[in-house]
């Protein structure tokens, strides 16, 4: 445990030492902060395109902190040599993998972090900006910073950010099973390749609601023709089943923006992400345990 | 030295005449595109939901956000031109599809659509779609309600847009109002006075005067626009050979009436007010309501019963109008641009028309209440700070922000410099507002 410890600490160091990732956060940063101008082009719905674009920049660029910082994370070791140092020691290849995995995370959940007080100080603001009651900018920026930061641990505190803790939760959720399969990739390939493989998969996981309506689709104008179902239904099917399904973590913006005051988050969706990622670990682990650093 | 600087000076000529072949057609493509409005009927161009929904990889809320700010730009852009409809319907179409519980695109939709547009189906249809996709929400049946009975005129749409609105488990108690309102519009009077006496009983029996009141309002209405087309009708069919049209009192002694359906409104409120008195509740079901009606609203009047408004004490001391006004109710199409509704013509006996002693009362009710503002007005304003008086009505303050004064008696109003009150040229409003009422 401590060796996992030991090496997911110095993996966070490390990567928040990547000027990548200060890139991608400022955009992020920027995005969010711009949603309060861009919600002003639209004749209605204000809040909902603040929040919507907030909860889009912190998933996406969440996940680009995922592919671009985690896909060199193992890679970097290799090329510098620096694995040679590490496995000297009386680390196990496991160990190693699974502390680079949660110090990855740790930094992707900082950052998730810091969009996220964005993301409300934006949404507290705006809800002071539109108050009847005229305060300062400088009191309004103050107050909305403290109601941000009191947002992370009362969640449903104010009105104005009420539900929207959870799609964080949730994203974050999400982001551990992006993770996994970014050290998955990175465990046995070059950078670019882990990159393009940990964009496909995360573009099927989000649809995996498509693949099992193409199954569907496909059984069903199968039947209708009178024909047999074909054997591409299978294996939609199959694919459906073992495509990470990331669209029932992306479902919980639409409950927040409609607060319909129920979450598909539930003790299922927890335990989906658990095993999934663990799953994903192992083979990981395993790819990695068989590989020849030379 | 030659050779020295060849290379280079090679290379950047080459580099000169490959960038500015490359310019030359960029140029010659936007200025081939720059005029021409087809292209953006292409630049509007999206594919289908099926299509978006797969491209925006769970991101659909966030895409149907950027494609409601970019319809809002287009429309901006075309404003309705026809050209632009089918890909502003797109939009809508789209963007319903990633997010049909996106509430604000169903009105701009029917905007864009319907009113700017005038294709009714397409507005409708997105207004459909958006009450299947909403069925608890009642705003977006009221919208096409509102757009079906105004814009198209089409009765039987709007009643069954309200009747959807009042599916809807969060549609306000008003709304059902509306059905009465598109009866009376229709001249099914006995069936409008029916629903709303259920539902002024029903709302009285919940407890809420407010709404009970508005509907025993619109009850008043209901009858006024019963009398006034009933008397219309049977002026018209006794209209004498001088062409002047018959009293109501000629009518009534003509035995005009008494085939003639009316509403018993005084013998219903005076019903109301006993069962208040006793301090109980009239039944409300439907076979009562059918008693009520059955009892209130039937043939054989020798006289025309009382007109509702004169029941109502606010309505007590009308102004009659004058009898040599030149001014009548027709069924003409109003002048563009003119509000009221009335026309004036240049000979009319008038005033003893029946069609004139109601269409009168609306205008006189206006005028009055027009009148009696802009006399507050300069009491509050003017007088009680001792401020020099204004000139003319249309100099008082706020004025601006009111209704347009109608001057029926083709007279003008005027502010008295020695008073600083308001009077009229051609009549005293003050004492013609204290005359009982005509009926």
């Amino acid at each position: 445990m401590n060796q996992i410890f030991a090496v997911a600490t110095n993996t966070f160091r490390e990567a928040i030492r990547n000027r990548i990732l200060y890139i991608i956060l400022v955009f992020a940063l920027l995005l969010i902060g711009a949603s309060g101008v861009l919600s002003e082009l639209s004749i209605a719905s204000h809040e909902r395109i603040m929040k919507d674009l907030g909860f889009a920049a912190i998933n996406l660029f969440a996940v680009a902190i995922a592919v671009f910082v985690g896909v060199n994370i193992v890679y970097n070791e290799l090329e510098k040599k620096t694995i040679y140092t590490i496995v000297s020691k009386p680390i196990a290849r496991w160990q190693f993998l699974l502390g680079k995995y949660f110090g990855l995370l740790l930094t992707i959940y900082v950052n998730v972090l810091i969009m996220s007080i964005c993301f409300l100080f934006m949404l507290h603001y705006d809800s002071f900006r539109t108050s009847e009651e005229s305060v300062g900018f400088m009191s309004a920026s103050a107050q909305s910073f403290a109601r941000s930061i009191v947002n992370l641990v009362a969640w449903n505190q104010y009105e104005a950010t009420a539900h929207m803790m959870p799609v964080v939760v949730a994203t974050l959720i999400e982001l551990s099973i992006v993770t996994a399969f970014a050290i998955l990739f990175s465990s046995f390939s070059m950078p670019t390749l882990s990159m393009i493989f940990t964009v496909l998969t995360f573009i099927a996981g989000r649809m995996n609601d498509d693949i099992t309506e193409f199954a569907k689709t496909i059984k069903r104008n199968a039947l209708t023709e009178g024909l047999e179902v074909p054997f591409s239904y299978d294996i939609a099917r199959w694919l459906s089943y073992v495509t990470p399904n990331l669209d029932l973590f992306h479902r919980t913006v639409e409950e927040a923006i409609y607060n319909d005051g129920k979450y598909g988050l539930d003790g299922a969706a927890f335990a989906y992400a658990a095993l999934y990622t663990a799953a994903v670990l192992c083979l990981a682990m395993l790819v990695f345990g068989r590989r020849n650093f030379k | 030295m030659i050779s020295r600087f060849a290379a280079p000076v090679a290379l950047f000529a080459v580099f000169v005449g490959c960038f500015s072949g490359a310019v030359r057609i960029q140029k010659k493509i936007v200025d081939d595109e720059w005029d021409d409005i087809e292209q953006y009927r292409k630049g509007l161009y999206l594919p289908s939901s099926d299509y978006v929904k797969v491209i925006s990889i769970g991101y659909d809320l966030f895409v149907a956000d950027y494609l409601w700010q970019r319809s809002i730009q287009a429309y901006g852009a075309t404003l309705g031109a026809a050209h632009a409809v089918p890909q502003m319907k797109a939009y809508f179409d789209v963007i319903t599809d990633l997010d049909c519980r996106f509430m604000a695109v169903y009105p701009f939709a029917n905007l864009v659509l319907g009113e700017s547009s005038g294709d009714d189906e397409a507005a409708l249809a997105i207004m459909e779609k958006g009450t299947e996709c909403n069925p608890t929400e009642y705003r977006i049946p009221f919208e096409a309600a509102y757009y079906s009975l105004f814009h198209m005129k089409d009765m039987d749409l709007a009643r069954y847009w309200i009747t959807r609105a009042l599916q809807a488990e969060n549609h306000p108690d008003w709304i059902s109002s509306w059905l009465s309102h598109i009866e009376t519009k229709e001249g099914n009077y006995r069936i409008a006075f029916r629903k709303l006496m259920q539902d002024f009983l029903q709302f009285s029996g919940k407890n809420d005067p407010g709404i009970a009141g508005l509907r025993l309002g619109q009850m008043r209405r209901t009858c006024d626009t019963w009398y006034l087309t009933t008397l219309r009708a049977k002026a018209m069919e006794g209209r004498k050979a001088d062409g002047s049209y018959p009293s109501v009192a000629e009518l009534e002694a003509s035995g005009a009436f008494l085939d003639v359906e009316w509403p018993d409104f005084a013998g219903f409120v005076a019903l109301v007010i006993e069962a208040a008195e006793d301090n109980r509740q009239l039944p409300s079901s439907d076979e009562d309501i059918d008693r009520y009606v059955e009892r209130f609203v039937h043939k054989g009047w020798q006289k025309m019963p009382p007109c509702p408004r004169s029941l109502e004490p606010r309505l007590a001391g009308y102004i009659v109008w004058p009898g040599n006004s030149p001014w009548i109710l027709v069924d003409q199409p109003l002048p563009e641009g003119y509000a009221g509704p009335i026309q004036q013509v240049e000979d009319v006996d008038g005033a003893e028309s029946p069609i004139f002693a109601l269409s009168e009362r609306d205008i006189a009710d206006q005028l009055y209440r027009e009148f009696i503002r802009i006399d507050d007005v300069i009491q509050a304003s003017y007088i009680k700070y001792g401020r020099p008086c204004p000139e003319s009505p249309a100099d008082v303050s706020g004025h601006s922000l009111g209704t347009t004064i109608l001057e029926p008696w083709g007279g003008r109003f005027y502010i008295d410099p020695e008073t600083c009150r308001i009077e009229l040229s051609t009549h005293d409003i003050r004492f013609l507002a204290n005359r009982t009422p005509y009926l």
